[in-house]
Formats: structure tokens, sequence, C-alpha cells
């Protein structure tokens, strides 16, 4: 069909009639092309398909899945993150190098006095307590051969509801907190994908205590 | 400020339940979108990208668009700059799994064989016309908030969808499907 003879027959209303089934012309607009199909069977007829035709459309597009990918999207921004931490690492050490002689050499100084202070600590001259000291805020420390979920607890979470939830659950925290804040926590090895559903399901309705809930794939 | 300013507000702050929200509520929005002219793969990535960028740049949304326009947009460039490294979809293998499919007629409905055919249809749409039938159809966008989008002007984004629509016809009465099908 020819566009440019259709549209000067109708006064180009046939172009906005997608937008007229959808509700999203101006007032003006839709008083035009109220007004024009009052009197155009075509446009009518038009009209009509356009709206079977988005029907159809949208049936369509709700049947398609839609793998949701928070949990990798998470992984991602904490891998950036990290990187940006490093980044800024690099330019630091950059700066330093524009510094005037003493400051350099009084920097210098701290950083051996650091340096020194923190060996001596770890080898522990006075023998009080263990000699390392393990934090989960670092990279994953133990492997779960279970499966696991990553978890953000809400900020004003206590101590013992955490561990009343891992109670309950069979779960322990294996690694975290990451930089934004979320565990990874290992459940009992031999559930099957429907019982972790289930334990998804009810931390999600702990909210008073559970910010964020997602099982971890692979 | 629209509930989604709000969170986008939030999520400039780092809020992460903010963010939690608002990927809930666009996920599959961009996904679908980016479905239209890349591979499942690539849209998953566009998603992730597209969520990424919204974490990282929250702060330059001034709410001078919709953030459903804000976020499309995201995904529009993500999309193109796909398609200029010669990520493509799928396109026409699609069709012939639908029309030379093994499944016996008489075990499908009626309906949908049309759907089906009717998706075929759509995958041998070019990728403008695909990104601007769905754009009105499924995300029922305004002209403008469309040209904003897709970077042309107004009426070009008017008669392209003419165009899609008409070119979307003359593909189904191909496959045997007149504008006398019932649809619905």
């Amino acid at each position: 069909m020819d566009i440019k003879a259709k549209g000067e027959d109708c006064q180009g209303v046939d172009l906005l009639l997608p937008w007229y089934v959808s509700g999203s012309l101006s007032e003006e607009e839709k008083e035009r092309v109220k007004e024009h199909l009052k009197g155009c069977e075509r446009c009518r007829r038009e009209l009509e398909l356009i709206r079977k035709e988005r029907e159809f459309y949208r049936e369509i597009m709700d049947e398609i899945p839609a793998p949701a990918t928070f949990p990798r999207l998470l992984a991602e921004i904490e891998r950036a993150e990290r990187g940006n931490l490093w980044q800024r690492f690099r330019s630091l050490i950059k700066a330093i190098g524009d510094w005037p002689r003493p400051a350099l050499v009084l920097a210098t100084v701290q950083a051996l006095l650091i340096v020194g202070l923190i060996t001596t600590l770890s080898l522990n001259p006075w023998g009080m307590g263990s000699r390392v000291y393990h934090t989960l805020a670092g990279p994953e420390v133990l492997s779960p051969r279970g499966p696991c979920l990553q978890v953000i607890f809400q900020d004003d979470a206590a101590e013992g509801a955490i561990r009343e939830i891992l109670l309950e659950i069979g779960g322990r925290i294996v690694a975290g907190p990451t930089p934004m804040g979320v565990y990874l926590i290992e459940l009992p090895e031999g559930l099957d994908r429907q019982q972790i559903k289930g334990i998804v399901s009810s931390l999600r309705e702990k909210k008073e205590i559970v910010k964020f809930v997602e099982m971890k794939e692979g | 400020m629209s509930a989604n300013g709000l969170l986008i507000e939030a999520i400039a702050r780092k809020d992460h339940e903010a963010f939690r929200k608002l990927y809930e509520r666009y996920y599959r929005r961009i996904y679908l979108y980016a479905l239209h002219l890349l591979d499942e793969e690539e849209a998953q990535d566009v998603v992730n990208e597209v969520m990424m960028e919204i974490w990282r740049g929250a702060k330059r949304f001034k709410g001078r668009s919709q953030v459903s326009t804000w976020i499309l947009g995201i995904a529009a460039n993500k999309v193109r700059k796909k398609l200029r490294k010669g990520f493509r979809f799928a396109g026409e293998e699609g069709l012939e799994e639908v029309v030379n499919g093994d499944t016996p007629p008489d075990e499908v409905s009626y309906h949908s064989q049309l759907k089906e055919k009717f998706k075929g249809a759509l995958e041998r749409l070019s990728p403008k016309h695909r990104e601007v039938l769905h754009l009105a159809y499924y995300e029922d966008l305004s002209v403008r908030e469309i040209s904003e989008i897709v970077g042309c002007p107004l009426n070009t984004v008017k008669t392209r969808l003419f165009y899609a629509r008409q070119r979307l016809r003359a593909i189904l009465e191909e496959m045997g499907i007149g504008e006398e099908a019932t649809w619905t």
C-alpha cells in the first residue's frame, strides 16, 4: 500500500491508530482520530485489526520465559567494584609519585613502621590467642559442598535472629559479607530443587530479617 | 516523583533493596525488548549490562523522561553496540522450525498454530520494524518516547510502524493467513 496516498486520504490519522489503541495520544490527537473514525470505514477496520494484532502480540510475549539473572548480576557488580578498588589503589600509587620529597620520606617511614608492626603482631611474641585471625569478610574461605543461597540480611537484623534462621534451615555461612553485603549460605547436601525453593520462599517471608535471597546457580 | 523515580533515587544512594525491586520490575521488559534483536544469551547479557549501568549511574537520571524510557533507551544502546559487533538475531531459522515443524497439524489447536506462524512472521521482520512494533504494542510507549529510545524523528516512528505492520501482514498472507483470520 502506498503510504503517501493512504496518508493523504486519511490526513495521517491512520498512522496514529496504534497509539490510539494504546491510549498514548494527546487529547487533541485523540479527538482528531475519534472524529475521523466516525466517517471512515477503512480506518475503523484497520483499528479493529490493530487491536487484534496487539492482543495477539502481547499474548505471545507473555508466554516467553525470561530467565532471572540477578545472582549473576550481583556477582558481576562485585567483580566490577573490586576492580574499582584496585584502580583507586593504582591511582593513589601514581599520585604518591608527585609528592614533594620530605612528604615522600615521611610516608615511606610510616609505611615501614606499619609493616613492621603488622609483622611483629603476626609473629605473636606474647603468645596470646590464635596466631591468625580468620574473618569471613574476605574471599571464600570454605568450599561449599551442598546447594548455596545468596542472602542479604536487613541492616538492623540481630545476630540472634540470623542464627535462628540458620538453625531453622540447617544452613551455615560459608562466605561473606561481600562489599554488596551478600552472604553465601550452604544448605545441607541432598536437598532437591523443590526443597530449596521452599527454603527460599520461607526466607523471603522473613522480610524483617532477610532483605534478599536467591538460589546460587552452578 | 513517580514510584520508579524514587527507586532510582534510592539506587543512587546504593540501596540494594531498591535495586532488587527495580530489577524485578524491569528485567523481563528489558529481556523481551533485547530478544527481538539478539539471541537469548545476548539478551540476558543486555539485561545485566543495563542493570549494571543503572547501579553505577542512577545519579545521572534527572527525571526529565519516564524511568521506563530511560531504561529502554540504555537497553537500545547496548543492543545497537552488540549489533555493531556482529551479534545477530536467529532470524529465519526460527521460522523454518515453525513452518516445517514435525508436529502433526491436527494435534495442535488452530490458535496455537496461528500463534506459531505469527511468531515466525515477526522473526522475518527487519530489526528496526520488530523494535518499533514491540515498543508500541507491548510497551505501550507514545510516539515521543519511542523516538527518544530509537533515536529518530517522530514522523519516522509513525511511518516505521506503519511499514512494519504492512510487512507483517504481507508475510502472514504469504503464510496463508489473511486479514480474515480469527486471531483471538
